[in-house]
Parts: structure tokens; C-alpha cells; sequence
């Protein structure tokens, strides 16, 4: 038996993983942009500077694409130019969203080749929606932690993030996340009053050297990504998966649709090749969709319209809204930050709910290593005077990324253009927030406020960023697994109710949307379809 | 056909040459004040001929140009904050000067006006005043005239926009008078596209249309949809009373002649409705349905302001760069900037770089170019008044080079020593100084605005 599997993100690398691992064939079809090779990878992110021949074109890009200017879009942080790769477009990929920025990604790795590693399993309560027991997923968290390496600990976070087989031990705190720890410990009775808990963080990174893959060397680098492969990312796995008898990566390919005979069974994969030399289709009897949820909803819609003329609309499109809260560590000022640290969140957040399916998270992200000039920015100072107030304060800036559950809802929606012509349409990408979303904002926000303050910090008013819907890239919901007969939608198993052949390995099929990011479920998911 | 053209390097006028189709005229003349700062405008249209000079001092090369066309488009006029006198003596003045050239040879005339013309009173508001004066002249012309007055105009570059940003970007959300007035703003490339139909017509027919774009709504949902897209989120909003504001702003400009940062007169569109009539019955104007919206329009604004590929503001002299380069380095870290910086710096200026903008047209770059003591007190200014202009952005970038190189890392990002009692000291020290040099930049601020 053989797969197709279209896409090489998170989702797409553990499906043809598990696949493989059970005997079958995998042909993975991909458009597989290529970033630029890491540089002196021996070298810390202070290093860098000193060390490279022009570090100003590596960090700010050679057309100075990089810099961050006044009346910006908000972010605390923009991604360097090396990471340009992963968001770059590709032609004949039309997307109209209102609403809605969606980011798209058709790098080698998908999107998560520029994520900050967080691996948070659904709880048995947010697992509640989907229409299979949580054992079910159970074994396959526990197998994707072991092929990606997952840090944590079994600490106050355990019951809202379950601990999973195969936890490996943290990486060494930095000064600021252990203050905040070590705060948290001895005010723990305050913090939990307010229903919120601390622990460490889940992340994708490796403590020492395993499976050839070297332990965290703490270079400061993550956000240039990490140039050893300690942060795991997919093309880690997909650069495994190469090696292996039964596996052909075909990347230079876009897949547009899927070819159907009379009964709506797939025949074949249409896939346009970015060398200009036309369409090619590869024969198949199984295809796997796991390019991204809108990425493969697009390639559904289109085939649905060849076989059958029409254009429906999916509703249920979902996203978390994120907010991010900076916030200051009055322990910390006049401190010097350590260069020599992991970048990313190494402390997470569980805000209690009454209803344990809507538990906030929030990630607590301490400034380490980072680019100073879209903070400084930002201080409502002339320039000179806000630097020298940030030099003080450097160490004791953080940020707390608070993510919010989604549900699906129709006047979410994702279709293809109705006045669009014969031709491959554009998508149409529709969100309306839920409706008394801004006062839960202003609700939550107010109780990670107080947690804060707990503590020991202070949190500048009016310094918050909602951002907005698209921004957290954790996109699901509009082919939903389910175990009614309804049209499109997907079995319990991820196979397409309509179109025999086809499953679904990414977000589209995922019911609901809790708060955390998605991707280690995605993984674990998309292992479990694969399996059964 | 030969064309006459003032404001050419406005912002209409910009969005009107890009959009000309390059056929169209056998010859376009343009009356510009500085022809050297707009070396691109003889690029385009297979060479549009630039003649030095404007309304008030026109010169006989552009009395002969103009009298030798068979179509006028009359863009130019003072903006913002000029004084009264000025608007007179451009926008009436002006106006009345360019008639006068064309009466023996009569071309077909078009006159871009202002939505605030039809206002119905302009006691404190001069630009709308001179605006409605200057129509009355063309309509008396006794030339084929068309009038056009389109509402508030967005697009890149566009100054209101700009301003809107900075409303809709601050903590606090200003509502002048409640934002209840109707606006209807109108995309620069919809007024550009219904002045090439305009210039197509023959003859014009004495014709006034009031044009907007695709949506009308108050200025209170502008700036929220604005903000929410900025992606600001919701905030706290503040009502500010605007006719007793600009009461007493008229009060001020009495006595404080244009010394006072903002003019009474730019408040005017939150005092009255500026929406355009629909007029389906006129074929040169583009069906409400088919122009840009506020969707649109938002969403432009929203976006960080990209160059203007067309008419990018030129780079500045490799000396004036170099220049710039050493003050603001020893401005932001106290020390000379390594060559390496300063090479870094004048090539982020160069064509097809993410740069900050020229700023030789920019009055807080010109001042903060005098001396270490002037980019302190333009750096403090453009801090309240100009978060997202040309000064900052070089500041910013100058910083962004600084952080990234290795011999300047340090300076940027070395705390001082001492804990948090220290730091507050500090803090309370930097921000006494801040208020007094903003007090202080004042006069040199307004003084560099009147020259």
C-alpha cells in the first residue's frame, strides 16, 4: 500500500513517520522553499556580531528588510531575514480574507519552521470535543514526544497540560524565569487563589545530544533558528525520512487539486511545478492532505468543484486570539540579561475557567537575546532616552502571551471565489470574533494582571497588543472530524465523507480549538490516522 | 491635445500622472516650485516638461505654457497648518493668475476643490474659505470649467491618513465632538481616475461634483475599524467638545499667529458632515459601487507605510547621510560611529532598500541636521508629535545597524549600573529632561516650520 502525502509541515512529517514505520510507502509532495544554510553554528547570537564578516546583512537582511520602523503593525518582534523563506508566497495561491490575516507558509517544514516550540497535549476536558477517547491519542503523544524530544515537568501545569511518556528534563533556567519561579513558589497559595497555575513550559528542544541531534548549547539563536537542531522543527524529521527505504520527497510541486473518477474516488494528485514546466499528476489511491488547514481546504475545494460545479462555503474556521502583555520584573532591573540562554518561553501559564475546556494559557517569554530597536520604539520617550531607559530595564522585560480557545462558528468560513472563472480560484478567508470577545479579553487580561502583580511585576497600562486573527497561525475547523454523516466533514479517523480516498492530516479536522498551540496534537493526530 | 498642470507633485497630483495613460496628451506641462527635488516627473509621459516657479510668481515660460494648452488641471493649493494670508495668496490669489494666463486662449479648465467648500459656515477655517472663493473665480471665467471636490482623499502617502493613524494608534482614542460626523473618504486613485475621464471630456459644461468613495460613516467608526486593524484593540476613548476647540484655537491663532502646533481650521471635518452627493446621472464618475471602500482604505492605512515606487522620496547627498550618520550615533550612544555603521547607514538611504525616507523635505530631519544639541530637541519632538516620521525612522534604524554590529553592540545595550531605587532616580532625572527639552524644542520647531 503507498501514500501521497501533500505538505512537509508538522502534520505531514509524523503522518508519513508512522506511515512508513508500518510498512507502507510514502510519496511526499511538497513546494519545499529552502532557507539559507545557519551560519557559524558554533556561535552564540553575541558572537555573531563580532564574528561575521557583514552581521548587519544577516540580521537586518540586505535590503534592511528587517528593521522594525515607528507605526508598525504592533509586534514586539519581527522574524529575521533567514526566516524569510518560511512566509514567502507562491504563484497562483490566491487568498482574499477579511478579518482574517492568514499566514501561509510552502517552506520545507511548514510553518512550524518558525515556531518557538511549544508542545502542550490537549487535556482529557479540551480533548472532549473531538469524536474519539482520548486513549486513542494517548499513545501517540507519547511516540511523537520520543521522536521530537520534548522538555518539561510534572509540576503545577499537570492538570490542565498532561504529562506524557518520555518527558525529558528541562533546560537550565534563565535568571529571570527562575525569579519568577522561585516568586511563584513562595506566593503559590496567592497565584492559585486567582486560578491560575506556573510550571515549566513544554518545548520541542533537547537537553543533551540524542539520536544525532545535539542537546541545547544555549547560543541565543533560537529566533535565527537554531543552527544545531536542537529546537526540533519538521525538516529535521523530513531530512530522517529521506533516508529511509519506501520514502520519496518530491518537492518543486504545488498540488492544486486531486483528480476523482465517477464515484468521487481520487485517481491522481494535480500538482503544479514551480519550474514553469506545467502540471503534473501522480498517480494515487490514497492521498493524505496535510498542507495546513487552509492550504489543503483549498485543494478540497477545487477538487470538489471539478467533480462536481460547485463552491460551497466551510464554516467553522478557528484561530486563537492572542494577546500579548508585556510586563516588568521590578527584581530584575539594572540586571545584566545573559546572552548565553534558551530564547523562547521556558515558564507557561494555566488560567482556570469555570468550564475547563476554556482554560486560557499563556506562554511567559523573559527578554534575552532579541532585537532592541522594536522595543525601544515603543517607549513613549525620544529616542536616545528610551534607550537608555531600556538598557536598564532589558533584563526585566517580559511577556506573556496569552492564547484564547476558539469554537467553530458559520459566519467563519472559508470558499472559493464565486465570480472567480474557469480558472484555479481564489479562496475567500472569513472571521467575525465571537460575540463578547472583548470583554473576556479585557476579563483575562486583567486576571494575568493580577498574576503578574503576584509576581513582582508591574505591568505597563495600555501596553497590550491584541493581535490580530491569523497572528498565532493555529488554523482548524473547517472539515471537522465528526461522527454524524454529514457532508463535508471527516470520520472519527480523518477519511473525507465525500471524496473516497482522501484523509485529512492537519487542523481542518479538529472540532474545537482549545487555547494551547496546536501542533503537538497535530502531530499526535496526524501518527493516529496514520496508524489506524 | 496639450496639457497644463499645477500640484503635479502633490499627492493627487502623483496618483493623477501615475494614472494618465502615457498616450493620452502630445505634451504635459507642469509648473513645479523645485524642479531638481522631482527629477523622476521627466521620466514620465514620455518626458513631462517642468517649468520653475508658482501661482503667486509666474513666470512668462509658464504664462506661455499655459496659454498654449488646450486642457488646464489646477491642483496646487497650501495644506494643514498655513496661515490665512497664505491661503489667500495661493489658493485665491493663485487661481486668479492662472485664469488671467489662459483668458485670450480659453483652454477647458479643471479645478480640483475641497469637499469643505460646501461647509456651511468657514468663520475660522481659511484653507475651506479660500477654496470657496477660488470656485466662485472659475466659475466666472467665462472658460468650458468642471469642478471637482472630492472629500477626505487616502492613499499612500496621503497627510490626513497619516494623521488618522496617529489618532487611531494612541492610548487614549480622541473623539472630537463624539465622532459623530459622516465622512466619506475617497481613494487617491478613484480621484485620479475620475480626473483623466474629467480631462477626456469635451466640453466640460460648467459641471460641480462633489466626490467620494463607496462608504459614508462617522468619523468614530473610521478610527475604530482604523485602530482595530492597526491592531491596537479596544482602548479607552475620549470625547473632546469641537466646536468650543476650534473656538478657541481661532482665539489663539489671533494672538499666537501659526506659532500653535495644530490650526484651528483642521478640525473642521469633525464639526461637519463631508459626505458627496450621488450623482449616478454624471458618466465621468465612477459608480459609488466600483470605488474603494472603507475596507479598503483601512486596511491601506493599517499597512506600514511602504515608498512610493514612483515618486520615491530621493536619498539624501552622501555628505548630508554622512552627516547624519555621526550626529545621531553620537546623539543615541555618545560616540563616533565605526565606518562600517556609517556605510550601513547611506546604503539603507539607496533605491530598493526597506529605508526611512529621505527627510530633505522633512522640517524635524532639517532641524535635527544643525547640530548634536538640534537632533536632541527634534528627537524630543518628533517623540510626541511625529511618532512615525521620517526622524524616528532613521533614529530607529541607526539603532537597528548599531545593535547589530559588533564594535557598537555593547554601548546600546549595557545596563547602567545601580538597581531598581537608582534606576527610578534615573527614570525621574530622564523624565524631568524630557519635558523641559520638549518645552524647549518648541520655538526651534515652529521657527524651522515658518522658513
Amino acid at each position: 500500500m503507498s501514500w501521497v502525502v501533500v505538505g512537509s509541515g508538522a502534520s505531514a512529517v509524523h503522518f508519513a513517520q508512522t506511515a512508513l514505520e508500518r510498512g507502507e510507502r510514502v510519496v511526499l509532495v511538497d513546494v519545499g522553499r529552502e532557507g539559507p544554510a545557519p551560519v557559524r553554528p558554533e556561535d552564540g547570537f553575541e558572537d555573531l556580531k563580532r564574528n561575521l564578516e557583514d552581521p548587519v546583512a544577516h540580521l537586518l537582511g540586505e535590503r534592511f528588510e528587517a528593521v522594525t520602523y515607528p507605526g508598525g503593525d504592533g509586534e514586539y518582534y519581527g522574524f529575521p531575514p533567514n526566516k524569510a523563506f518560511v512566509f514567502e508566497g507562491v504563484d497562483g495561491f490566491d487568498v482574499r480574507p477579511n478579518g482574517f490575516a492568514p499566514l501561509l507558509s510552502f517552506a520545507r517544514g511548514g510553518l512550524a519552521e518558525a515556531w518557538t516550540g511549544g508542545s502542550f497535549p490537549f487535556s482529557r476536558a479540551e480533548l472532549g470535543g473531538f469524536p474519539f477517547a482520548p486513549d486513542d491519542l494517548a499513545a501517540h503523544y507519547d511516540l511523537v514526544a520520543a521522536r521530537i524530544g520534548i522538555t518539561g515537568e510534572d509540576d503545577d501545569l499537570a492538570p490542565h497540560v498532561p504529562v506524557h511518556a518520555g518527558l525529558l528534563p528541562p533546560l537550565p533556567l534563565d535568571e529571570h524565569s527562575r525569579r519568577l519561579l522561585e516568586r511563584y513558589r513562595s506566593h503559590r497559595d496567592r497565584v492559585r487563589a486567582l486560578g491560575a497555575a506556573l510550571g515549566r513550559s513544554r518545548v520541542a528542544v533537547l537537553p543533551e545530544d540524542r539520536n544525532g541531534r545535539s542537546g541545547c548549547r544555549l547560543l541565543g539563536r533560537c529566533l535565527l533558528g537554531c543552527p544545531i537542531d536542537s529546537l526540533w522543527t519538521p525538516s529535521v524529521t523530513l531530512r530522517e525520512l529521506q533516508g529511509r527505504p519506501g520514502f520519496e520527497y518530491r518537492p518543486g510541486r504545488r498540488v492544486t487539486r486531486l483528480d476523482v473518477d465517477s464515484a468521487r474516488r481520487v485517481t491522481g494528485v494535480v500538482a503544479a511545478k514551480l519550474d514553469g514546466s506545467g502540471e503534473e499528476t501522480i498517480p494515487a489511491e490514497r492521498v493524505a492532505l496535510a498542507a495546513g488547514t487552509l492550504a489543503s481546504t483549498k485543494i478540497f475545494l477545487e477538487t470538489w468543484r471539478r467533480a462536481t460545479g460547485e463552491k460551497p462555503r466551510l464554516p467553522g474556521l478557528m484561530d486563537n486570539r492572542q494577546v500579548l502583555m508585556p510586563f516588568l520584573n521590578w527584581s530584575m532591573i539594572g540586571e545584566r540579561h545573559d546572552p548565553r540562554t534558551y530564547q523562547y518561553h521556558q515558564i507557561a501559564l494555566a488560567l482556570a475557567e469555570d468550564d475547563p475546556t476554556q482554560t486560557i494559557h499563556g506562554l511567559v517569554t523573559t527578554l534575552k537575546t532579541a532585537s532592541v530597536h522594536p522595543v525601544v520604539q515603543g517607549v513613549p520617550l525620544d529616542v536616545r532616552t528610551a534607550l537608555r531607559v531600556f538598557r536598564s530595564v532589558h533584563a526585566a522585560l517580559g511577556l506573556v502571551n496569552v492564547n484564547f480557545p476558539d469554537t467553530r462558528r458559520d459566519d467563519c468560513w472559508v470558499g472559493l471565489d464565486p465570480a472567480a472563472g474557469d480558472g484555479e480560484s481564489p479562496l475567500l478567508v472569513r472571521y467575525a470574533p465571537p460575540a463578547g470577545e472583548a470583554a473576556r479579553i479585557r476579563s483575562v487580561t486583567s486576571r494575568v494582571c493580577r498574576v503578574l502583580r503576584e509576581l513582582g511585576c508591574f505591568v505597563p497600562p495600555r501596553m497590550s497588543h491584541v493581535r490580530p486573527m491569523g497572528a498565532s497561525v493555529h488554523y482548524a475547523g473547517t472539515i471537522p472530524m465528526t461522527r454524524e454523516e454529514r457532508p463535508f466533514t471527516a470520520t472519527p479517523g480523518g477519511a473525507s465523507r465525500d471524496v473516497a480516498g482522501l484523509w485529512f492530516a492537519d487542523g481542518a479536522t479538529f472540532p474545537v480549538l482549545p487555547a494551547k498551540n496546536l501542533t503537538f496534537t497535530l502531530m499526535a493526530n496526524a501518527s493516529r490516522i496514520a496508524a489506524a | 491635445m496639450r496639457l497644463f498642470l499645477t500640484g503635479a507633485t502633490g499627492f493627487v497630483g502623483r496618483a493623477f500622472l501615475r494614472r494618465l495613460p502615457a498616450d493620452r496628451f502630445e505634451s504635459v506641462t507642469a509648473l513645479v516650485r523645485d524642479p531638481a527635488k522631482r527629477p523622476e516627473l521627466a521620466g514620465l509621459h514620455s518626458g513631462v516638461r517642468l517649468i520653475p516657479g508658482d501661482l503667486t510668481a509666474f513666470p512668462a515660460a509658464a504664462r506661455e505654457a499655459a496659454a498654449a494648452a488646450d486642457v488646464v488641471l489646477h491642483l496646487a493649493a497650501t495644506t494643514g497648518k498655513a496661515r490665512a494670508a497664505e491661503h489667500e495668496r495661493v489658493i485665491v490669489d493663485g487661481t486668479r493668475a492662472l485664469l488671467e494666463a489662459v483668458q485670450e486662449s480659453r483652454p477647458r479648465f479643471v479645478h480640483v476643490s475641497t469637499i469643505a467648500a460646501t461647509y456651511p459656515e468657514l468663520d475660522h477655517y481659511p484653507y475651506g474659505r479660500a477654496k470657496r472663493d477660488a470656485e466662485a473665480l472659475v466659475r466666472a471665467s467665462g472658460l468650458d470649467w468642471a469642478i471637482l471636490r472630492p472629500t477626505i482623499v487616502f492613499g499612500p502617502g496621503s497627510p490626513v491618513g497619516r494623521s488618522l493613524r496617529s489618532l487611531a494608534s494612541a492610548p487614549v482614542l480622541p473623539r472630537f465632538g463624539g465622532g459623530h460626523a459622516r465622512m466619506h473618504p475617497v481613494h487617491v486613485d478613484d480621484v485620479a481616475e475620475v480626473l483623466v475621464r474629467l480631462l477626456a471630456a469635451d466640453p466640460l459644461g460648467g459641471r460641480t461634483i462633489d466626490f467620494g468613495g463607496r462608504d459614508v460613516v462617522t468619523f468614530r467608526e473610521f478610527l475604530e475599524r482604523l485602530r482595530t486593524a492597526i491592531g491596537r484593540g479596544a482602548g479607552p476613548a475620549v470625547s473632546i467638545p469641537v466646536r468650543p476647540l476650534i473656538g478657541t484655537l481661532a482665539a489663539l491663532e489671533r494672538v499666537a499667529g501659526d506659532a500653535l502646533p495644530v490650526a484651528a481650521g483642521q478640525f473642521y471635518a469633525f464639526a461637519h458632515d463631508g459626505v458627496a452627493a450621488v450623482d449616478a446621472a454624471d458618466s465621468l464618475v465612477p459608480p459609488q459601487a466600483e470605488r474603494r471602500g472603507v475596507q479598503e482604505i483601512v486596511s491601506e492605512l493599517a499597512t506600514p507605510a511602504t515608498p512610493d515606487s514612483a515618486f520615491p522620496d530621493p536619498a539624501p547627498a552622501d555628505e548630508t547621510l554622512a552627516r547624519e550618520a555621526r550626529l545621531f550615533t553620537r546623539h543615541l550612544i555618545g560616540r563616533e560611529p565605526p565606518s562600517s555603521v556609517m556605510a550601513k547607514y547611506s546604503l539603507a538611504h539607496a533605491p530598493g532598500r526597506h529605508g526611512p525616507g529621505g527627510g530633505d523635505h522633512d522640517r524635524l530631519v532639517l532641524l535635527a541636521r544643525r547640530g548634536t544639541f538640534a537632533t536632541r530637541l527634534a528627537d524630543a519632538w518628533a517623540a510626541v508629535f511625529d511618532r512615525g516620521g521620517v526622524l524616528r525612522r532613521k533614529l530607529v534604524l541607526l539603532l537597528a545597524i548599531l545593535e547589530s554590529t559588533g564594535e557598537t553592540a555593547a554601548a546600546v545595550d549595557t545596563p547602567d549600573s545601580g538597581g531598581a531605587p537608582t534606576f527610578f532616580l534615573r527614570a525621574a532625572r530622564d523624565g524631568i529632561v524630557f519635558v523641559a527639552t520638549l518645552v524647549f524644542a518648541a520655538p526651534f520647531v515652529w521657527g524651522s516650520r515658518r522658513r
